[in-house]
């Protein structure tokens, strides 16, 4: 597209003629996808009034004076070219996109990636747009090797967790360090704008990151805002509109209210003949007596004198007729919602100053009725060169969100994924009269919710089984959850150049964030009916300041030894301010304000700080662009530590070679890259959820108007920094002019004296957890990245880019108060050279054919292996399996032809296995609770069909799930096409006419398929095997149109 | 160039300037908890704050949420003791509603895995570290009034706790023929002053501790004069002498009991029949020796005690969990008996109770012990000492505020007081140790049962269903024990059936 750009440009550019004496003439063409390059600026070198443009056809004609020896091309985007004159010459130009690898964003400053000795992957803005997460966290799913990511939400604006190269802590924080333009991030990840984005650079290894020791264990990632370049003032406007849905089904759940009563008429039956030893006859009556008591309601109506279920087949009666049937399912999550997002930016500059400045609009509805985010950000950053050594900059920043969620990830009732999959089929989500099967309206005329509680006046004498007094679906509507979150950034920078190769830098930043919360249940209906409503307000204000200056030197030696030294200081600050208040009896229903209601229930504040500061150094030196070796030491203080275990060292060594380079590798021409790295560093970790672990701390608590106090943190003065250790080492190449290029790297990552949070014999009383250093762990894997060009030309190009992570998590050192053969940890065995989740419990054998019961194997006095109806934990063994995956990566292709382009990125995982507690839920053997049954029950055991691996149904017996066992863990393989992306540019013939730069269409897709071993169930949730009941992604789908001028 | 210099040396000036002040600078603040200095100093500039630590234990008696499950079944000390009326005789879940307490009634809740036996041990050991702390913080030979008290009510509660805390973990101890005294209870915390054991203990070394701390309880509120509470929320040296009759009554030491039931009585009063029919949810009922005042700023709401218990409320007892009296409870209460009206007569639901009634947002005081409780001891006490006159005379003055014509009794034996037991203190949390001091079977299968059919069980009470395992996570972490110190699974009871 810039090809077609500037075309206006020509006709306001003097052509300078001064000596016509050298007449040259050529072509520009853009090496990405060969197409000529029009309004590329032509320049002598050395004579600045010498110049031209190429046209539509990317042709130039110059006149050159004598001397000149070289010209410049150069345009927007591409990454400018100087080259020595000849008489006819045909420039490829790179597109800046690629030339942005060449120089990448690392610690404390940029690197040639050619000299950079640590293990890095670079995620360009270009990739982040086409995503259309509200979070730019959920956007590196699959993208980089050595990355997993789990979402535990779905709403709309919400986080997924990253974990570079494994777990790297055992209950500290897991996840990496996020430094915008060079300073570390702390707030929500959803106040950036993914447009504004030039880079996200992953750092993986200690080479990479040490020198962001106290805080990088857990790997590093930096984002890169984007700048102004050079030319002339460029607007790019980008609009999308789309359509919203869940992306993955829900459980497949009975519907059909006949069925599910036959299967609890059925359960009764069972119940009569194996918990109460009945007859058949007793049997039936105790079923018929009991089915309607147990269910209250009854969807159907059966003629006078007639049972629902006919008692000669246990099936309902066919004379019954349906009065009423709801789908939570369908009525909670098909509906949908609508998204839009608009960016619109500006920018530009001169050979002494760039700016950029955006404005972005996010409207996203999800797929749940009040689940919203919304997004207005702002930015604007401004880089000038003040004097030949003083260069200073600015980059501020205003983001605005307001999010509207709905409660999830809970077992509350007003938890609608839960509620909408686990409620029988026979309860509906409003209100009918028994008797007559008729809608009920409230006095605006809208259909009345249903809140199961008893509506005598509607033949309903007593609540709903499941989830009394909730409807989330009604309270979803009446309650309010909000947050409001204003987001003002300041970073401001000098840059001095001193002599003898100094450079001195100093960044300061200043972040603020004000969180205002409101939430509010109804006084309608639901929980806060009785106290007339509940309100609560919560305001936060988080601000971060941070400081650091940087002297940087470098100087080359007889053109080979190259030598860069970075001294550096920084400090963080962070402050936080809370004040929450609860209040009930509201007067106006609709009016969530405090000046509404009457009574205090609570009123909370407090405040709370963490402070940091570092020292560092940093030296690296490279022979002739082939050896590298670079070293850092780090030393910080952390305020979660006592003083007497404040301050822990960090450092790194790191080395590369470029075989490339070497004269022996001339004449391999179809070697384009190879180079060796390999690194070894230490890195710590602080990440506990307390500011002053190492004291004892109490709570107060109000008595009758009086204060208590309650101890509830047992503080640890020697607790001190978690360590890790990497080691890395890899290859790098590129081979066939680059069309077949990639990275293999191995590592090894140790986490030493790791926080943990260690749980003490509960009869010490509470606190019932200390934290303390302890535990040891390994990661070790491999990783690699592939892109594959595997066709190019002028009208083609189709890439395949490929990466895959495997890696092997083991304890090395096992708690010191915990028997050292090995331990169980809930569901999991611990014990050195296993990982941290390994499974450990009951084992399923199968289903009794003789009566339908589930046998488990266990143990007997003598300690044989048996078959047992009724397993306990003692029964609980290793069962060689892990929620951790043995392969898991991603995989993506882009393909355009003219103005085409069309583009997919998918992710998989394979092994390992998730316990899948929904399934669990829905597979009881009994009824209580009015929850519904997966439709595997349909495969039951009955005396006519013995020969299955469903237990019978049996109200009452709780069998199945008593214990944890092997029956519910499933395989958490997937594949899911994350992203399919189509575009169409228009013709630049075209949009030269309207005085437009550059147009696309576009439409793209997100969360387009997930395939897993059971629907429902969605094994990113976690690492550690388990599945809540979430919010599920959204799949969205839009269409698009960005333009520049 | 000149200014190069300068601005590097202000730079690197500035640089310094910032981290010079080190050590203010990670002089950080956090205060939205009390740290331990705060505390210490709090106790030497205001040192009638010492209260706090008091109330702390009292709070912790309504902590809901000990297990971190968000289960509304955990709420603290009455929550232990509705439990216990659950795995009892005299009481019916009549629907299983959204499930709390269902397997409590099924007498399935006692797997080392489950909730239940964490609930129990958490709430009632940190009830027992609370008050081990207050032990150690006081000077035992103080001659101030105050800390005198404090320890007195830290030595209550260290009883109270593991009074409460055996019977769910081992078999009961009966003095009398020395029946499982040497099996293996619980773990015996005590304050760092004092000798702990960290296996499970005997019940009879259990037993002799709790005696020891009654009787410190009774001195040390001796030694307190001129204290006087000023809540009922806070124990007195009535209550001091209540849990030590529940004490003495629970270890046969019959003469002793009396004595204490009798002391703990002095100075009490009884409330009408009207009035225990006005819904046990006020802290200021003359009656009541010691609660918990409840207000909009403590109350569990949905996972309260009252929530569970009164049907009369919006909470689970309320929409669907009814608890009901056991018919064979019910129709030994006489139809002279007012507390006959503390439940349905007739109808659809009969048996339902209306005992327990309803303040809005669930904030019922909670009753924790009662002056007619003290009778019923006493009168027990003297019927198993042979003195059924005595015990007839002793319960005259409470029979006599129930009934609408009193009965000339004059003789009562000990199943009489017990009957007379039951129905005044049904859902208070006293069937289930009473009927396992007594060694009284399960009897819920019979004729006309209310009970549901799955917890249709008669068996003995010497059972392991009427047992919970020790919480898996104490044989994990506690060193001194291994699994062979775990009670075994419990075996589930059959209903319909005399279980042998």
């Amino acid at each position: 597209m810039r090809r077609l750009t500037f075309l206006l440009f020509s006709l306001f550019l003097g052509v300078g003629l001064m000596y016509a004496q050298t007449k040259v003439s050529g072509t520009v063409i853009s090496e990405e996808d060969g197409q000529p390059v029009v309004g590329a600026a032509v320049q002598a070198v050395g004579q600045a009034t010498v110049g031209t443009i190429t046209d539509y056809d990317g042709k130039f004609v110059i006149e050159l004076p004598v001397g000149v020896k070289l010209l410049r091309f150069s345009y927007v985007g591409l990454e400018p070219v100087e080259l020595p004159v000849k008489s006819v010459m045909n420039v490829r130009m790179k597109s800046s996109a690629e030339a942005l690898d060449e120089v990448m964003v690392v610690a404390y400053g940029t690197s040639k990636k050619s000299s950079f000795t640590g293990s890095a992957s670079v995620v360009s803005g270009k990739e982040l747009e086409k995503l259309q997460t509200s979070n730019i966290t959920k956007s590196l799913e699959g993208t980089v090797a050595g990355i997993q990511m789990t979402s535990s939400s779905g709403q709309p604006g919400s986080s997924a967790s990253i974990y570079v190269r494994g777990i790297g802590s055992i209950s500290a924080n897991q996840n990496p360090l996020y430094v915008v333009d060079g300073v570390p991030y702390e707030g929500s990840m959803n106040s950036i704008a993914p447009n504004d984005i030039e880079s996200m650079t992953v750092l993986k290894d200690a080479a990479a990151n040490s020198l962001y020791g106290s805080r990088g264990a857990n790997g590093v990632i930096l984002i890169t805002t984007k700048k102004g370049r050079e030319g002339k003032a460029r607007v790019t406007v980008d609009a999308r509109w789309g359509g919203n849905r869940r992306a993955n089904s829900a459980y497949d759940v009975l519907e059909n209210p006949a069925t599910y009563y036959e299967m609890t008429y059925e359960s009764l039956y069972n119940q009569g003949i194996y918990q109460g030893k009945y007859d058949p006859t007793k049997a039936t009556a105790y079923a018929q007596s009991n089915l309607l008591g147990l269910t209250v309601y009854n969807n159907y109506k059966v003629p006078e004198g007639q049972t629902l279920i006919d008692p000669s087949t246990g099936l309902l009666n066919p004379e019954a007729q349906l009065l009423y049937h709801n789908n939570w399912i369908d009525e909670a999550f098909k509906k949908g919602g609508m998204r839009q997002e608009y960016n619109v930016s500006l920018s530009g500059g001169t050979d002494k100053s760039n700016y950029y400045t955006s404005f972005g609009f996010l409207d996203d509805d999800g797929y749940v009725p009040n689940s919203k985010f919304k997004r207005y950000t702002t930015r604007m950053k401004v880089d000038q060169e003040i004097t030949k050594w003083l260069k200073a900059g600015a980059n501020l920043s205003y983001a605005n969100t307001t999010t509207n969620s709905v409660l999830e990830n809970s077992s509350q009732f007003s938890n609608i994924f839960m509620f909408a999959q686990n409620i029988a089929p026979i309860y509906p989500v409003y209100l009918y009269d028994q008797a007559t099967g008729e809608l009920i309206y409230d006095a605006q005329g809208k259909p009345r919710y249903d809140y199961g509680v008893p509506y005598p006046e509607y033949g309903i004498s007593k609540a709903r089984p499941y989830g009394s007094m909730s409807n989330p679906l009604g309270t979803m509507r009446d309650d309010t959850r909000e947050r409001k979150i204003d987001y003002v950034s300041g970073k401001a920078y000098a840059n001095i150049n001193l002599p003898v190769g100094f450079t001195f830098t100093s960044n300061i930043s200043y972040d603020l964030y004000n969180y205002n919360d409101l939430q509010f249940m109804t006084p309608l209906a639901g929980d806060a009916a009785n106290v007339n409503g509940r309100g609560s307000r919560e305001t936060r204000r988080f601000t971060s300041l941070y400081w650091n200056q940087l002297l940087n030197w470098e100087k080359t030696f007889n053109n080979v030894h190259t030598l860069k030294g970075l001294l550096g200081h920084e400090t963080t600050k962070n402050d936080w301010m809370y004040m929450s208040g609860d209040k009930s009896n509201f007067f106006d229903p609709y009016n969530p304000e405090f000046d509404n209601a009457v009574s205090i229930d609570g009123l909370t504040s407090s405040t709370e700080q963490y402070t940091q500061e570092g020292y560092f150094i940093r030296g690296e030196y490279d022979y002739d662009n082939k050896y590298y070796l670079s070293g850092s030491y780090r030393t910080d203080g952390s305020s979660k530590f006592h003083p007497d275990s404040r301050w822990g060292s960090f450092w790194s060594a790191g080395a590369s070679w470029r075989i490339n380079q070497e004269s022996w590798m001339q004449d391999a021409k179809w070697v384009d890259n190879l180079k060796l790295k390999v690194s070894y560093g230490t890195q710590g970790n602080d990440g506990l959820p307390n500011m002053q672990p190492y004291k004892d701390q109490y709570n107060v608590v109000p008595v009758s108007g009086q204060p208590g106090i309650d101890w509830v943190f047992r503080g640890n003065p020697d607790l001190t920094w978690e360590k890790s250790e990497n080691f890395n080492a890899g290859i790098e190449f590129g081979f066939f002019d680059n069309r077949l290029s990639g990275n293999v790297e191995y590592f090894i990552k140790n986490t030493r004296d790791m926080l943990y949070s260690r749980t003490l014999p509960p009869s010490d009383g509470a606190p019932f957890s200390i934290w303390v250093n302890d535990i040891d762990m390994r990661n070790n894997g491999i990783e690699f990245d592939l892109t594959g060009v595997i066709i190019k030309n002028r009208d083609w190009k189709w890439s395949v880019t490929l990466n895959g992570t495997a890696y092997k998590n083991k304890l090395t050192k096992l708690p010191s108060d915990k028997d050292p053969n090995g331990y169980q940890a809930g569901s999991y065995w611990r014990e050195k050279g296993g990982s941290l989740y390994d499974y450990y419990m009951v084992e399923f054998s199968r289903i009794d054919p003789e009566t339908g019961s589930p046998l488990f194997w266990g143990f007997d006095s003598d300690g044989n292996r048996i078959e047992k109806t009724a397993p306990s934990n003692n029964d609980a063994v290793k069962i060689g399996k892990s929620s951790l995956p043995d392969f898991f990566g991603g995989i993506s292709t882009n393909v355009s032809w003219k103005g085409f382009d069309l583009s997919l990125v998918g992710a998989f995982s394979i092994g390992g296995y998730t316990y899948d507690s929904n399934y669990a839920n829905l597979m009881q053997m009994q009824t209580r609770g009015g929850g519904n049954w997966h439709k595997d029950i349909l495969k039951r055991w009955t005396p006519d069909n013995t020969n299955t691996n469903v237990p019978r149904v049996q109200n009452g017996s709780q069998t199945m799930s008593s214990v944890t066992n092997t029956y519910f863990l499933t395989s958490s393989s997937y594949f899911s096409l994350r992203n399919v992306t189509l575009g169409y540019s228009l013709p630049s013939s075209l949009l030269n006419k309207i005085g437009v730069g550059g147009a696309r269409f576009y439409v793209v897709a997100d969360n387009v398929f997930l395939a897993t071993k059971r629907a429902g169930m969605d094994p990113r949730t976690s690492l550690s095997g388990s599945v809540g009941n979430t919010y599920a992604p959204i799949r969205t789908i839009s269409g698009g149109i960005s333009l520049n001028f | 160039m000149k200014l190069n210099k300068l601005f590097l040396t202000l730079g690197l000036a500035g640089a310094i300037s910032f981290s010079s002040c080190s050590d203010d600078f990670f002089d950080t603040k956090q205060t939205g908890v009390v740290t331990q200095e705060d505390v210490d100093k709090v106790l030497s500039d205001k040192p009638e704050q010492l209260a706090a630590f008091v109330r702390g234990i009292q709070a912790f008696m309504i902590k809901y949420n000990i297990t971190n499950s968000n289960a509304h079944d955990d709420f603290g000390y009455l929550g232990i003791l509705h439990c216990s009326d659950m795995m009892a005789n005299d009481m019916v879940l009549v629907a299983d509603g959204s499930g709390w307490f269902m397997y409590d009634q099924n007498l399935s809740n006692g797997l080392e895995t489950y909730r239940r036996t964490r609930i129990q041990w958490y709430t009632l050991y940190s009830i027992i570290a609370k008050a081990n702390s207050m032990i150690d913080l006081l000077d035992a030979n103080s001659t101030d009034p105050t800390h005198q008290a404090y320890l007195a009510q830290a030595y209550a509660y260290r009883a109270l706790a593991y009074y409460t805390l055996v019977p769910f973990y081992q078999y009961t101890y009966q003095p009398l023929t020395g029946a499982n005294a040497s099996k293996p209870a619980v773990p015996l915390r005590l304050s760092t002053k004092e000798t702990s054991i960290e296996t499970r203990a005997t019940v009879k070394q259990v037993y002799e501790q709790m005696g020891k701390d009654v009787e410190a309880a009774i001195a040390h509120f001796e030694a307190a004069e001129g204290w006087d509470r000023d809540s009922k929320s806070f124990m007195n040296k009535n209550v001091a002498y209540g849990i030590a009759a529940r004490y003495y009554l629970y270890t046969e030491q019959w003469q002793k009991a009396a004595d204490a039931a009798s002391k703990a009585f002095a100075g009490q009063t009884l409330m009408s029949g009207k009035e225990y029919l006005d819904g046990f949810s006020d802290l200021n009922n003359a009656e009541w020796m010691w609660g918990m005042d409840i207000d909009a700023i403590n109350t569990t709401v949905y996972a309260s005690f009252f929530s569970h218990l009164s049907n009369v409320s919006p909470g689970y007892a309320g929409i669907g969990a009814y608890r009901a009296i056991s018919k064979s409870l019910y129709d030994q209460i006489d139809a002279n008996d007012m507390r006959k009206q503390a439940y349905v007569a007739s109808g659809e639901n009969q048996y339902f109770n209306l005992k327990f009634g309803y303040v809005q947002n669930f904030e019922n005081d909670l009753p924790y012990m009662r002056a007619s409780e003290m009778l019923l001891i006493k009168a027990e006490a003297e019927a198993r000492m042979g003195q059924n006159t005595q015990a007839a005379t002793t319960l005259k003055p409470l029979l006599e505020k129930r009934y609408t014509t009193a009965p000339a009794i004059t003789s009562m034996t000990a199943d009489d007081v017990m009957l007379q037991r039951r129905i005044e203190l049904w859902g208070e949390g006293f069937n289930l140790f009473d009927m396992k001091r007594t060694n009284t079977p399960m009897k819920r299968f019979y004729e006309g049962t209310n009970f549901q059919m799955a917890n249709q069980f008669n068996s003995p009470i010497e059972r392991s269903a009427f047992l919970l395992q020790l919480p898996l996570n104490e044989i994990n972490e506690n060193e001194a024990l291994t699994l062979a110190d775990q009670n075994p699974a419990p075996v589930e009871l059959t209903p319909g059936i005399e279980n042998p």
